[in-house]
């Protein structure tokens, strides 16, 4: 492993060691309860913007991709029925990967 | 330590909750194995990029540029605006790490990986945040994505392509179901579908990292200038209490 190689691994992970730790923590007096309420929308932000691309964004291009988008729905349903993560995780994924196998006709 | 039950659960429960997104780590770590090993880097290199960054965007991108024999300044770039989110998470879950030493927090830190973020931050929607909870997802991940980049590396084309198996599914899966609970009312569903659309149309027009860290402040604004009735209830009570209390 060159050193110029291993300098630029440092960097990158300082860099993303700096942006991971940078908001960590504030001091909780500039929480406001507006401000706590605006935080607490953050997480649906990033959630929808993890989730959304990888349903719609295909190289570069919009795509609908029906079995995704009813698995999608298949984790949402089982979540609001079972309330259990492992067990919607586990469902929608299965039926990706059997209807990706090809086990199960289309 | 055996009379200290609380912090034992949360190490196993830390463990158990992070299992199918450490089986996904192990995978998509021995993917960037892989493809890091095809862009030109050695095992050890391979191995010590996910060591050091532990960031699979990062890296994933990071090594594309390296094939594309890219400068080091262009991947430093590119490095600085994928981590743009971090920061937008960071400060969302910033409330449950006000219990926690510097020094802690300067540890846990390293580990704010998406999927680390959405697994603690589940958990601490009802139960009181701790360090033994975060270190051991956070561990778990770890081991997971450092482990699979060296079977990747050594097990070189035999892994199969995870695109063909469906597996890519398995992180929309996970951030769908811990999504769920976020979905308390009509309000946040709305935030939730127009972040997702202005995601989808960011995604054309911004570099990666950075639709991310779009939505977020979407919905921070939709959260701050449109305080919902329960939300401002909640604020009375505070309020209330703050009075009580001077």
């Amino acid at each position: 492993m060159t050193t110029q190689t291993l300098l630029l691994f440092l960097g990158m992970g300082v860099l993303t060691y700096i942006s991971r730790r940078a908001f960590l923590r504030l001091p909780s007096k500039h929480f406001s309860p507006r401000l706590k309420n605006g935080l607490s929308f953050i997480p649906l932000g990033i959630f929808a913007s993890l989730i959304f691309p990888s349903l719609f964004v295909q190289s570069g291009s919009f795509v609908i991709q029906p079995l995704l988008l009813i698995a999608s729905l298949v984790c949402l349903g089982v979540m609001a029925l079972s309330k259990n993560v492992f067990l919607s995780f586990g469902v929608s994924l299965g039926l990706v990967v059997v209807v990706s196998l090809g086990l199960f006709s289309w | 330590m055996k009379n200290a039950s609380p912090s034992t659960s949360s190490w196993t429960e830390g463990l158990i909750d992070s299992l199918p997104i450490t089986a996904s780590y192990i995978i998509y770590g021995a993917i960037f194995g892989m493809l890091a090993g095809q862009a030109g880097l050695t095992s050890w290199e391979s191995i010590a990029m996910s060591v050091l960054v532990y960031s699979g965007a990062s890296q994933f991108a990071g090594s594309s540029l390296i094939a594309e024999q890219a400068s080091v300044w262009a991947i430093i770039l590119t490095t600085c605006l994928l981590n743009l989110r971090h920061f937008l998470m960071g400060l969302s879950i910033s409330p449950h790490y006000q219990r926690f030493s510097t020094a802690q927090v300067n540890g846990l830190a390293f580990f704010l990986t998406d999927e680390q973020y959405a697994l603690t931050l589940n958990r601490f929607r009802h139960r009181e945040s701790d360090v033994p909870y975060i270190l051991s997802v956070s561990v778990a991940l770890y081991a997971g994505w450092c482990g699979g980049t060296w079977i990747g590396t050594a097990a070189g084309a035999w892994i199969p392509d995870p695109a063909s198996l469906g597996l890519g599914f398995s992180f929309t899966a996970m951030f769908l179901a811990l999504a769920y609970y976020q979905l308390s009312s009509l309000l946040r569903i709305f935030a939730f579908l127009l972040c997702g659309a202005a995601s989808v149309f960011l995604s054309f027009v911004v570099p990666n990292g950075l639709p991310v860290l779009i939505a977020g402040c979407l919905a921070f604004a939709i959260g701050y200038f449109w305080p919902t009735q329960e939300d401002g209830d909640q604020t009375a009570a505070e309020e209330t209490r703050g009075v009580e209390s001077a």
